[in-house]
């Protein structure tokens, strides 16, 4: 289970599984409830203090959503900030433990923690043309 | 024994602006040098109604220490005529325990000079140690200069128990010297004062400061007073002897009560109490025969560092000698042949510290400093002029300690920067050396006209990327002459800065720069930006050049240049602990951190004269110590309020720190901003229940909270109240 506060956009970037994946939101203003996360699918907006997300695939066998492991990676990217990487393994404990089963990529929407660098930025450097390799 | 009471004076810190105190006219100041007196002022305090805070060498720049009516001096730090609770307290020999003592006698430590293993590392417990009872006005230099001389003037409990080993093996085993096991990277706060505030060095196998107190004397509102122990410990012997505690300590006023707890919670929260408790007269340390340190630091970017801490090692990545570059192995097999084996053992020291200013594409230069102990014995350790440990001439003897600028090894560079993470101190020392990173700037701006391009390797190709360049590319046919017109302004800068020599601090002098390349005519802002972030490279690299020396352990741990006055009223400090396991966690703030000052850079020209340092700890057993992890890692951000981009950068990081997100834990001595909310969430998590069991403690010396004396606007904002 991953722990997020603020506004944030929730998107797969990655989805390597036999098995459907989703996730399950909890604490949002708007956003509580199963999403099912197919590669590249976006949820905008998703706000609250103490927004929970857990995962989990559906096993075929039984026809029942199984709980996944997660695990949790924060970053900063200049280009557009806070990231929170969400790393899932389904099907424990009998699961391959690659955590590539489901990826979502958790961006910051808030301005607190936007990248000031976003958009664009002045050119501060050298044209290669004025650039030598030796003298 | 004797008190002072000021009356109506200004009331400063050591980094408040001169013009304006933080508060101008308090009634009444106490000054007191003894246990007996601070009783009295405690006892008589309900009675008056005003509240009191005790304070000590004023070091600290947080609220912490401010009272809200009366304070209550250790060394007060204004005038040289006051009491001062300063020094040696009651000798042990006079309190210890029969079965303390029994144990030191029957396993002395092993002689300074004879040490080929670090004395800090050999566990907590009694053995390979001593005690020394200081007074809680004692600052950090004095006390290691005190401990340093002990050979000569040993206590009466090393007197007795060398009067145990006469005529054996380990005869004089008591004599001393004796050091701390870790430091901050200053010296001029009280010993009690950087501890009870959390403070910490970069030794990251060994606690806080803290962890080496193993007994208090505490005087709370009201008068009463508390010898407390903890009653578990490695020590595993109670420190004191009830009888003999109550003999010194029970008739000191007859109309308050003495009292004697050995209870983990009371003490490890009294240790890092943040003032709330009370006064602390006096404390007990644990500390070891003296050793040397060797100090190792190599230049690197930030990208590179921050790859390996994010590897499965995490910080432990840097637990031997650490080398990079091109000359990496050439490097290596030098240290080696002036250091022998230290290279392949694990060194206990860590220290990364970071430009602000970006070069190349958003990278930053760092600065790797690690630290081994060396022996004594050792021809690095020694002064070939003195014969006497390196810097002990310099920074240890009554004369010099805290009277002298930061030991410079005899063969480093001039001026290659502090030995110690306090690198405000650096930021405000002498700026003079800033004429000759111009001098290197200019020089290098004066090649590119000859060459009509930027060579490789060179000082202005290290700073600045190749690109698009469509800034540099606008300029066209002007680029010559844009570039002699700075190396003209560079040249009559340099000039102004020499003839103004000493007098002016590197803060001022790197504001000045800022200034005087922002008002060169006809250059584009973007230009100057460039120009400005190969100086600050330049200037970076200065300070955190490649260094490799060994010295006392005191020289190297206490970097601060005490002759430096010009930081009074500039400098802006926090210090933000995380969970050292979550590298992702603490290098995304940093990175935050990073583009902020970036992004300033470039949208407003505006630079920030400071750095970031990141320096790793063990976990403290305080209760509400912010190095609270099993592995803690400090990020100390510093600026000088001088130069326009230094405040508003450490505020965005103060505000980055307190998002839930990132929820850093912020040092009880450095600004605090933290609200009673952040401060529940931060340490009263289950299962530790940290906060609440301080907070039980603090309404079992408080009478359930009825003695209120100790309170203050700082307590009741962090939530360090009984409640």
């Amino acid at each position: 289970m991953a722990r997020l506060c603020g506004k944030w956009t929730l998107q797969a970037i990655g989805n390597d599984a036999g098995w459907q994946q989703r996730i399950v939101i909890s604490g949002s203003i708007a956003h509580d409830g199963p999403h099912v996360m197919t590669l590249w699918a976006s949820i905008a907006h998703v706000e609250g203090k103490d927004i929970d997300i857990a995962a989990q695939a559906l096993n075929p066998n039984s026809n029942t959503w199984v709980n996944s492991l997660m695990q949790e990676v924060m970053n900063w990217d200049n280009a557009s900030g806070l990231q929170v990487r969400l790393n899932i393994d389904d099907n424990p404990p009998n699961g391959d433990l690659d955590f590539n089963d489901l990826v979502v990529l958790c961006t910051a929407e808030n301005e607190e923690l936007a990248s000031p660098l976003a958009g664009p930025r002045p050119d501060l450097t050298i044209p290669e043309r004025y650039f030598k390799r030796h003298r | 024994m004797t008190t002072d009471t000021l009356n109506h004076v200004e009331w400063r810190r050591f980094h408040d602006p001169i013009l304006t105190p933080i508060r101008s006219d308090v009634a009444e100041v106490h000054c007191a040098d003894d246990a007996a007196d601070i009783i009295g002022i405690c006892h008589a305090r309900p009675a008056t109604g005003v509240k009191l805070k005790a304070a000590g060498s004023h070091w600290s720049l947080s609220e912490s220490t401010i009272s809200d009516d009366s304070a209550l001096e250790t060394n007060w730090p204004a005038a040289d005529v006051v009491p001062r609770n300063t020094g040696l307290a009651v000798d042990l020999l006079d309190l210890i325990s029969n079965q303390l003592f029994n144990f030191l006698a029957n396993n002395p430590p092993t002689a300074p000079n004879a040490a080929k293993v670090d004395p800090c590392l050999g566990g907590e417990d009694a053995r390979n140690c001593f005690f020394i009872h200081l007074k809680s006005g004692t600052r950090v230099y004095e006390a290691y200069s005190v401990m340093d001389g002990m050979a000569a003037a040993p206590t009466k409990l090393a007197q007795a128990l060398n009067a145990k080993l006469v005529g054996g093996p380990n005869a004089g085993a008591y004599d001393g010297p004796w050091a701390f096991m870790t430091l901050g990277g200053a010296g001029g706060q009280t010993v009690f004062g950087a501890l009870t505030t959390g403070t910490q060095g970069g030794d990251f196998r060994q606690r806080p400061i803290s962890d080496a107190v193993v007994a208090v004397h505490l005087v709370t509102d009201g008068g009463d007073h508390f010898w407390i122990e903890p009653r578990s410990s490695p020590i595993e012997f109670p420190l004191a002897d009830d009888a003999k505690l109550q003999a010194v300590y029970g008739g000191l006023n007859p109309d308050v009560h003495f009292h004697i707890i050995r209870d983990n919670d009371v003490f490890h929260s009294v240790v890092v109490g943040v003032g709330r408790f009370g006064v602390v007269v006096s404390m007990v340390l644990r500390v070891v025969p003296q050793y040397c340190l060797l100090e190792h630091r190599r230049l690197a970017d930030w990208s590179d560092i921050k790859a390996t801490l994010k590897g499965p090692a995490r910080h432990h990545a840097f637990d031997f000698a650490f080398f990079t570059g091109p000359n990496a192995v050439s490097d290596k097999t030098d240290f080696d042949s002036r250091f022998g084996e230290t290279a392949a053992t694990q060194n206990r020291f860590l220290q990364i510290a970071i430009n602000p200013a970006p070069h190349l594409h958003d990278d930053h230069r760092c600065g790797v400093t690690q630290r081994w102990f060396h022996p004594n014995t050792k021809p690095e350790a020694i002064d070939p002029n003195t014969n006497e440990l390196r810097g002990r001439s310099e920074r240890g003897t009554p004369a010099v300690a805290g009277k002298t600028s930061n030991y410079e090894p005899p063969d480093s560079p001039k001026d290659s920067g502090s030995s110690s993470g306090t690198f405000i101190s650096r930021a405000c020392g002498n700026g003079s050396f800033l004429v000759g990173v111009l001098r290197e700037v200019l020089k290098a701006i004066e090649q590119v006209i000859v060459d009509n391009a930027v060579v490789a390797g060179g000082v202005v190709a290290g700073a600045i990327a190749v690109g698009a360049g469509s800034v540099v590319a606008a300029v066209g046919a002007s680029l010559c002459p844009m570039l002699a017109a700075i190396v003209v302004a560079l040249a009559a800068l340099a000039a102004a800065l020499d003839a103004a020599g000493d007098d002016t601090s590197l803060a001022e002098a790197a504001d000045t720069v800022i200034k005087a390349i922002d008002a060169i005519p006809g250059v584009p802002t973007e230009f100057k930006v460039m120009l400005l972030r190969i100086v600050f490279k330049q200037l970076f690299e200065s300070q955190q050049s490649n260094r490799d020396y060994a010295a006392i352990s005191y020289a190297v741990m206490d970097g601060h240049d005490y002759l430096d006055r010009s930081c009074f009223g500039n400098a802006e400090s926090i210090e933000i602990f995380f969970d050292a396991s979550r590298p992702d966690v603490y290098c995304s703030f940093v990175d935050a951190v990073l583009a902020f000052e970036a992004a300033q850079e470039e949208s407003a020209m505006q630079f920030t004269v400071g750095y970031i340092s990141l320096r790793y700890v063990r976990g403290s057993r305080a209760l509400i110590a912010p190095a609270q992890f099993l592995e803690t890692v400090a990020i100390e951000i510093s600026g000088i309020r001088d130069a326009a981009g230094s405040v508003p950068f450490i505020m965005n990081a103060v505000k980055l720190a307190r998002n839930p997100m990132v929820a850093g834990c912020f040092h009880w001595g450095q600004f605090n901003p933290l609200t009673r909310t952040e401060v529940e969430k931060l340490y009263g998590a289950a299962p530790a229940l940290r906060l609440s069991r301080w907070r039980n403690s603090l309404r079992q010396l408080t009478k359930n909270g009825a003695l209120d004396g100790f309170s203050s606007k700082f307590t009741r904002q962090v939530g360090l109240e009984p409640f």
